[in-house]
């Protein structure tokens, strides 16, 4: 069922400067193509899909309305997230007309960062993409070509190009993001773990702001947590929406998260609040972790902190009490130490510590269909996999990654090669980083924003402008963008079929990943047949045995028609029934389910962990000295100076959609945090015009005075400060806020550092 | 019986995001210098010291005695048989007496008919394909409970029965048909 | 916390401006001015002179001003060419229905009025002779026409106050003083204006006395409209809470308080008083001095409608 958008309703619904920036549009936005162009078809039955807004990937069905416009709303199939989507979600439908995006390939004809632009066909765009690569490859070898693709969307196809290429250097945007508790993570449990919020009593929350930075299914469960009694206690040097909501809100000196959780961790063994039983049977490590932990005593931390040692010492017995329904939240964000895998090693040594794992309202290990299966008895049918298509072996590389990961000795051996330190590349670019020996000469850059996303904007902005070659692969002329030497089109996420993806909480799940709503409008093209078609321009086509995405979704069922099926009816489909390791009515559900795995059960009727957990990590020991836990006090910042933190609003996502028409109408200029207290002593009132300035850079605001933030802090939400002047709504509103943080790499989790110190006055 | 629509919005689940905002735009083809829906976020100080958030749905709240309609002169401004109260456009002469009398401030003048628009609870939208209104079904943390109160198994009726709710600037005797449940940890702001 | 949920330009509480200020002040004047026209026809044994200047000067007056004022308020309304939609539905409970029927029937009497007094003018030595069936009409009933003329000019004066009274959502206009205070200052309004006309255009044929007794009237409605206020403003503060923060706020607050004071009160009510009562006899009825005191009190009396409509959409509390 398909209808037609008429021209008239697509006028109707573009926003009233359209026809005013459609009159000055650079080539190759929507707002320059040709009227005959913009009409587009659409499915007006529920579509079921994934929300590509932010990396939260919510599920979701869209629909287009009488012909006119769509509804989107979240996947009544997915229970976790209620059917629900949030603001963003909701202004996707946007994306589609925006006048300012990007639907056709365009080929810069000035310098970098100029602005000028041609636009060029998809062949030429190919050929020039090619020819590049090729004399990199000739100069400097492929694998100096880095490739970042934005997980979530692309990885698969971006990266398996890059290797057939002959680079190894892949990189998604994780080290911006979570990288630092996968890689903890990792370490202590060697599987990745989610966090049963729902059922949990008691749960401590280190400026995890699910209610701005949303991700529906943890907020949801926040929620369910408070309405049925759950305790929340919120540290965050700023009075954000979670605080709000929390029982008790706490604000913590920014960037020192870790001295309290150490502080923490010494309660909990010194006034043996920990399950030792639990600790004894299924870790190891303890007496190291002990040991290492001796010297902070709350007392010490407190002055660290801020927070006094009796708040410290009663939180960790509460803790203990709610016990195993208790969550240490270990967050998910950039870091604010560069002692990042430290800390999120530490929060994680709490749960285990009074045997909050694998129960309910506590962590639990997330079983995807290889994992769940090892639990699966002989006779019991297996959690199905998912397919990858046969290709040629990738070339060989000799030499190291940037990251180094994958030599022995690398300090960021945690980190998966699909991950990768993408905050090195800027460096790498510059620099020839000690036991790599070359320097990378090329960016190819996948629905990634570093100029926005990475700290330091002038040094990726250098960092770009010093590279052979910069390929952006985006929907619209994104910061990143405005550096790059060319500039592909990629169709919204309303427009394109995805392939199946596999993921496990309690038990393995499916999902159909992306599905087309609506045709492409202009000439953009999604990207397993932009990769395919370069490949093949490169004569790299074997590597992409598929015709199109639907080929290779068959491919990846194989013969599972009836798995097939269900994703494409509702969108998503599990295997098996929920199992949570130490819960015995869990457990007897799952041997009722699969008699076979009955062995598995031992004696006290739960099943045991199938490696132990880590309380102290050897090979992090043998790497870098630090197996066991420390604190390094850092200077973030002079006397003098304010801390400069920032965080996520509910109605923008990072560096992504700021330009969106309806959101950057919600919220287009952030204005900065400052405490009546600073304020006054600075001569600052309430929406006046500030300047905050460090060695880095200078960015203008406007103050926002509010008690809800540290006197010694100034607190402004990311996302603002846009320098891409073809993001003409958000052009030059607001702070920038990475570019007053440092370059810094935090040793082992490769996590920029989002704590600095600023001046501040009045402008 | 007939209809009598109303909606409960929940300040302890209500977190600001605006995804209603969003949604009621998206499906109400609201023109973009306009809204029909809000939700303003004030920061609030209690007595104790401590701060908080109150969030405050700036919408109509189809009033059971309206002052909206009483004032209109062409009846353009009415209310239909499952209580909501509309605007017929066809006998609108824009004089925004209307507009004026609403104690709530909900009704904007649409930029394209010229005639008061408010909230009616996607009524000529997804109410007469039997959806709820748009925003309830995005809310990400069920903030939003839309039902028939006249029927007394109804989902808005229980939820009226087991929370303390409160209506907007009550002693003007407007009667509101949206429900407030205050947020537990301040006070009540009528 | 930012304001994260998009412009709040819509929210402005002030929804009407100042045509519809203009508009109440020229249908008080309409119909202060039949009223004080007809008055002194009544009740100065001015029948047999019916051409007496004051007289004259209501009978142009009412219609023309609110001609004026419906030509204003079609204007302003958002849909104009739809205005007709007025004239056919109707919401009794409605104050601007209420408006609109009283309108539709005072309309034409006052024209009638206006051909009965300009009969000689309009029809005898005129372009309208067709019309004369209908001023003869006027003449011959003008006693009736008069009563029922009278009764909807004090409907149309009052009418006004009650349409910004109706509304609960404005403390300050939401109550019932307003359309007493209307009334009484479009009277005066009337009076004024009639004088101005009177004096300027109909030199000729303005008595004296007439001209002295409107004048007389006119301080004695003037004194009304102070006490009104004063029980309006007082009233509110005795009331307390929100209103009387509400009054608070009007009687001080910027620009809007400075109007009030000076134009509505000062210039408009006080002065005029003053004037009266502290220039010698002679000075204070010479046709100049007239003049200029009936100017500075229509001055006042578009001062205080612009002032209550913008203040009482204000000041919300």
């Amino acid at each position: 069922m398909t209808q037609m958008l008429s021209r008239r309703s697509f006028l109707k619904l573009s926003s009233t400067a359209a026809a005013v920036a459609g009159l000055s549009s650079i080539p190759g936005t929507l707002g320059a193509l040709e009227e005959s162009q913009k009409q587009l078809k659409g499915n007006a039955k529920f579509t079921p899909s994934i929300c590509e807004m932010c990396t939260s990937s919510c599920t979701i069905e869209a629909r287009v309305e009488d012909g006119k416009g769509m509804f989107i709303r979240g996947n009544p199939a997915d229970k976790g997230r209620g059917g629900k989507v949030c603001a963003r979600g909701s202004a996707g439908f946007n994306q589609l007309y925006d006048p300012q995006r990007l639907v056709k390939p365009i080929m810069r004809v000035g310098e970098r960062g100029e602005g000028k632009w041609k636009e060029v066909s998809w062949d030429e765009a190919y050929t020039f993409i090619a020819k590049k690569l090729d004399d990199i490859k000739q100069k400097y070898g492929a694998h100096t070509v880095a490739f970042t693709a934005r997980s979530g969307w692309n990885k698969t196809w971006f990266h398996n190009l890059a290797q057939a290429y002959g680079s190894h250097n892949l990189f998604g945007h994780e080290a911006t993001c979570p990288l630092a508790y996968d890689l903890a993570m990792d370490d202590i449990f060697e599987n990745g773990i989610s966090r049963d919020f729902a059922k949990s009593k008691y749960i401590i929350n280190l400026s995890h702001n699910v209610f701005e930075g949303i991700v529906i299914s943890y907020a949801r469960q926040y929620m369910d947590a408070m309405e049925h009694g759950g305790k929340v206690i919120c540290l965050d040097p700023r009075f954000s929406t979670m605080a709000a909501k929390a029982n008790e809100w706490h604000p913590i000196k920014p960037g020192h998260d870790l001295p309290f959780v150490l502080a923490f961790i010494h309660t909990l063994i010194n006034e043996n609040l920990y399950n030792k039983k639990f600790v004894e049977k299924y870790c190891e490590g303890f007496e190291e972790l002990k040991a290492s932990v001796a010297e902070f005593t709350p007392e010490k931390m407190a002055v660290e902190c801020d927070i006094s040692a009796d708040i410290i010492k009663r939180m960790a017995r509460e803790f203990a009490k709610a016990a195993p329904k208790a969550i240490f939240d270990f967050c998910h964000r950039v870091t604010l130490t560069p002692q990042e895998l430290e800390l999120r090693r530490a929060i994680m040594m709490c749960n285990v510590l009074v045997g909050a794992v694998e129960q309910e309202g506590g962590y639990y290990l997330n079983k995807g269909a290889g994992f769940y299966n090892k639990f699966l008895g002989e006779g019991d049918a297996k959690a199905p996999t998912l397919k990858k298509p046969k290709i040629p072996a990738y070339p060989k590389v000799e030499v190291p990654r940037i990251d180094r990961i994958g030599e022995k000795d690398s300090e960021f051996f945690l980190a998966k090669k699909g991950n990768g330190i993408v905050t090195l590349v800027p460096h790498a670019a510059l620099n020839e980083l000690p036991g790599v020996g070359y320097k990378i000469h090329g960016w190819f850059i996948a629905r990634n924003n570093p100029v926005m996303t990475q700290s330091n904007t002038e040094n990726v902005i250098k960092a770009l402008k010093a590279m052979d070659l910069v390929v952006v692969y985006d929907i619209q002329v994104s910061d990143t963008a405005w550096f790059a030497d060319i500039v592909l089109p990629d169709t919204t996420y309303l427009e394109r079929d995805e392939e199946f993806t596999a993921s496990g909480g309690k038990n393995p799940g499916y999902s159909v990943g992306r599905q087309k709503v609506v045709e492409p409008i202009g000439e953009c093209r999604p990207g397993w047949r932009v990769a395919k078609e370069l490949a093949e321009k490169m004569g790299l086509g074997a590597y992409f045995p598929y015709k199109d995405i639907e080929d290779y979704r068959l491919q990846q069922v194989g013969d599972n028609i009836d798995l097939l099926a269900k994703l494409k009816a509702t969108g998503m489909s599990s295997f098996g029934v929920p199992l949570l390791l130490q819960d015995k009515k869990s457990v007897a559900e799952f041997v009722k389910k699969f008699p076979s795995a009955a062995s598995k059960v031992n004696q006290e009727g739960t099943i045991d962990f199938p490696h132990k957990i880590k309380l102290f990590s050897p090979e992090l020991e043998a790497v870098s000295k630090k197996g066991a836990l420390s604190y390094e006090p850092f200077k973030y910042k002079e006397a003098d100076e304010l801390y400069f933190i920032n965080g996520k609003s509910a109605v923008r996502t990072n560096g992504h959609n700021g330009n969106n028409a309806w959101l950057n109408n919600l919220l287009d200029d952030a204005a900065v945090w400052i405490h009546p207290k600073t304020a006054e002593r600075l001569g600052i009132k309430n929406g006046d015009k500030i300047e905050l300035s460090n060695k880095y850079a200078t960015q203008k605001g406007k103050a926002l005075v509010t008690k809800g933030v540290r006197e010694d802090t100034v607190f402004a939400y990311f996302g603002f400060g846009h320098i891409s002047k073809e993001l003409k709504r958000a052009y030059g509103k607001g702070v920038n806020s990475n570019s007053l943080y440092s370059p810094l790499v935090s040793p082992n989790s490769g996590m920029n550092l989002h704590v600095v110190g600023v001046k501040v006055k009045k402008a | 019986m007939a209809k009598k629509y109303g909606m409960i919005h929940d300040n302890n689940l209500c977190i600001g995001c605006q995804a209603c905002n969003v949604a009621c735009r998206s499906e109400n083809k609201i023109p973009e210098s306009v809204y029909r829906l809000q939700v303003w976020v004030k920061q609030e100080e209690y007595p104790n010291g401590s701060l908080g958030y109150e969030y405050h749905r700036q919408s109509c709240v189809q009033c059971e005695n309206t002052p909206c309609v009483s004032v209109c002169p062409t009846k353009a401004s009415h209310v239909n048989e499952e209580g909501i109260v509309l605007v017929d456009v066809d006998l609108c002469v824009g004089c925004l007496y209307c507009v004026a009398a609403c104690p709530y401030q909900a009704r904007y003048v649409h930029p394209v008919t010229k005639a008061p628009d408010k909230c009616t609870f996607c009524h000529e939208s997804r109410l007469s394909r039997g959806e709820e209104p748009a925003c309830v079904t995005v809310c990400p943390t069920d903030a939003l409970t839309f039902g028939d109160l006249n029927d007394p198994k109804s989902k808005i009726n229980k939820m009226l029965s087991e929370k303390v709710t409160y209506r907007q600037k009550e002693k003007l005797g407007t009667s509101p048909k949206m429900f407030i449940v205050p947020n537990h940890k301040g006070g009540i702001n009528s | 916390m930012n304001q994260i949920w998009g412009s709040m330009e819509q929210y402005s509480t002030v929804v009407w401006h100042w045509p519809i200020a203009v508009y109440l002040f020229l249908a008080g004047l309409s119909a202060g001015a039949i009223i004080s026209a007809i008055v002194v026809k009544w009740m100065k044994g001015n029948d047999v002179s019916s051409s007496d200047g004051i007289i004259k000067a209501g009978a142009i007056l009412a219609p023309v001003t609110i001609g004026a004022g419906l030509c204003l308020l079609i204007f302003d309304l958002t849909r104009p060419l739809m205005f007709w939609k007025l004239l056919i539905h109707y919401n009794f409970g409605s104050v601007m229905t209420l408006g609109v029927l009283a309108l539709f029937a005072y309309f034409p009497v006052v024209i009638l009025f206006l051909l009965g007094v300009f009969k000689k003018e309009l029809i005898d030595n005129g372009p309208f002779k067709f019309l004369a069936p209908v001023a003869d009409f006027a003449l011959a009933q003008s006693k009736m026409i008069e009563s029922i003329t009278l009764v909807l000019a004090v409907g149309v004066g009052a009418y006004t106050g009650f349409l910004l009274s109706a509304m609960n959502s404005y403390p300050l206009l939401n109550t019932p003083i307003l359309p007493a205070l209307f009334l009484a200052s479009g009277v005066s309004a009337g009076i004024s204006a009639n004088l101005v006309v009177g004096l300027l255009f109909f030199k000729s044929s303005t008595g004296e006395s007439n001209v002295g007794y409107l004048h007389g009237l006119d301080v004695k409605v003037i004194f009304a409209e102070l006490f009104f206020l004063f029980i309006l403003f007082v009233g509110m503060m005795y009331q307390g809470g929100a209103t009387a923060h509400v009054a608070g706020a009007a009687l001080s607050t910027g620009g809007l308080a400075s109007l009030l004071w000076i134009g509505v009160i000062g210039l408009g009510l006080i002065l005029p008083i003053g004037l009266n009562f502290a220039l010698p006899h002679g000075v204070k009825h010479s046709h100049g001095f007239v003049i200029f005191n009936a100017l500075i009190v229509l001055v006042g009396v578009l001062a205080l409608r612009y002032y209550i409509l913008y203040a009482g959409q204000t000041f919300v509390g």
